[in-house]
């Protein structure tokens, strides 16, 4: 069916933390895709895909912010969000993998999206940009700021094999 | 150069999105700068954890049942007003989602096709494979292996040849996704250089070989016994087109 449903599902399980939310989410977005079709003018279909889900993402994030109080992000001086009060039901059996997982639950969804674009679903500053609809900048300036916050909240779990 | 002015072309190098000139600079910079050195074999090592395929979430099972039965009782709720609503009350669910996975599938795999995205997305696939240490899934030089290797996990079985005796040992196998899909990638070596040879179906025709080149790397794109065929490798145009020539269409 849908080739990138997985691609899809990956981006809305990340951003909004959530199974279930995840999968209206990707619902959603397919209802969103099928209907703005007839609008699609060929290209890059992932990234047209892509772009429709994280919008969707994103009203569901606005939604879930306001409900809990008004979160603004500040591209220069936000101190990362605190996300560890969410329950962790994954089973994630290796060590390792649970502390990646947890440094990138913990990075701001601004952030977060940009990690999973570029290192989960391999895409191209541009496609990043496209798919945002933020400058290409910005998007180096945010996967710079992301992978630096990771390093020094995975500095504290050294990955096992890793160089010495 | 020195390190200020690498900080920031570091990362774009490390995603292969840097031109030719930069790259060279920075690679002549790596190759004098412990410091720099550790910076971007730290930024590997991230990607290595982050390559885990384990944080990958996959769209469970039930959730394409869901979207259908969403689709079709949308379809069925509503009144035809718009042509285009009309079209999908009457064809239902298969059509529409028939008609969105061929216009994916076509705009994918269409040959010739050498548009940006897939460029990038060739190249840095390639530079991942070589710089995360995934060259291979099934490290082999020997087709026999290799070939029955991409069995059950691929839809369609890509040719694999054994061409040492033409100056490319096999190295062996990975698979890899490209263009939103599943494909097969054979890795062959050249001297102290690899070549990535991907490989997914493609509409009937023979296209020959033809070249393109991006952030100083080659890449050769030809089509045929189905197949389409991305060379990309750091070896000059004229090796690799060399090696696209050992591919000929069959008879």
């Amino acid at each position: 069916m849908l080739p990138h449903l997985d691609a899809a599902f990956n981006l809305a399980r990340w951003l909004t933390g959530d199974e279930r939310d995840a999968e209206d989410v990707t619902q959603e977005a397919c209802m969103r895709a099928l209907k703005f079709f007839p609008g699609f003018r060929g290209g890059n279909p992932r990234g047209w895909f892509l772009t429709i889900v994280r919008r969707t993402c994103w009203s569901w994030l606005e939604r879930e912010r306001g409900r809990r109080e008004d979160l603004e992000f500040d591209e220069e001086l936000h101190g990362g969000a605190d996300l560890s009060g969410s329950p962790e039901e994954l089973l994630l059996r290796q060590a390792d993998i649970e502390a990646v997982h947890q440094a990138i639950a913990e990075l701001p969804p601004e952030y977060r999206e940009v990690v999973i674009l570029r290192e989960l679903e391999g895409c191209a500053y541009k496609e990043i940009a496209d798919i945002t609809g933020i400058p290409t900048g910005t998007v180096m300036s945010r996967l710079s700021r992301a992978r630096r916050q990771l390093q020094i909240t995975l500095s504290t779990h050294p990955s096992r094999g890793g160089h010495s | 150069m020195n390190c200020e002015q690498i900080q920031p072309l570091l990362e774009a190098h490390h995603d292969g999105e840097l031109d030719a000139a930069n790259t060279l600079a920075i690679e002549h910079h790596l190759a004098d700068c412990p410091q720099c050195f550790a910076r971007l074999r730290n930024l590997g090592d991230l990607r290595t954890r982050l390559g885990n395929d384990a944080l990958r979430y996959r769209a469970p099972e039930g959730l394409k049942g869901k979207i259908r039965a969403a689709v079709e009782s949308a379809a069925k709720a509503e009144q035809p007003a718009t042509p285009t609503r009309v079209f999908w009350a009457r064809h239902g669910w298969s059509a529409a989602a028939a008609a969105l996975v061929a216009a994916f599938v076509l705009v994918q795999v269409h040959p010739g096709r050498q548009d940006d995205v897939l460029l990038a997305e060739l190249t840095s696939s390639h530079v991942r494979s070589l710089m995360v240490n995934h060259l291979t899934d099934v490290p082999s030089s020997d087709q026999h292996t290799v070939k029955p290797w991409f069995d059950g996990k691929l839809d369609f079985a890509p040719p694999v040849k054994e061409l040492r005796d033409s100056g490319f040992p096999l190295v062996g196998g990975r698979l890899d996704y490209i263009a939103g899909r599943p494909v097969a990638a054979l890795i062959y070596a050249r001297q102290k250089h690899f070549i990535n040879l991907f490989i997914w179906p493609s509409a009937p025709g023979v296209s020959d070989p033809s070249a393109s080149a991006r952030n100083g790397y080659h890449l050769v794109h030809w089509t045929n016994r189905g197949m389409t065929f991305w060379a990309v490798s750091d070896l000059n145009e004229k090796e690799l087109m060399d090696f696209a020539g050992l591919w000929p269409a069959e008879p």
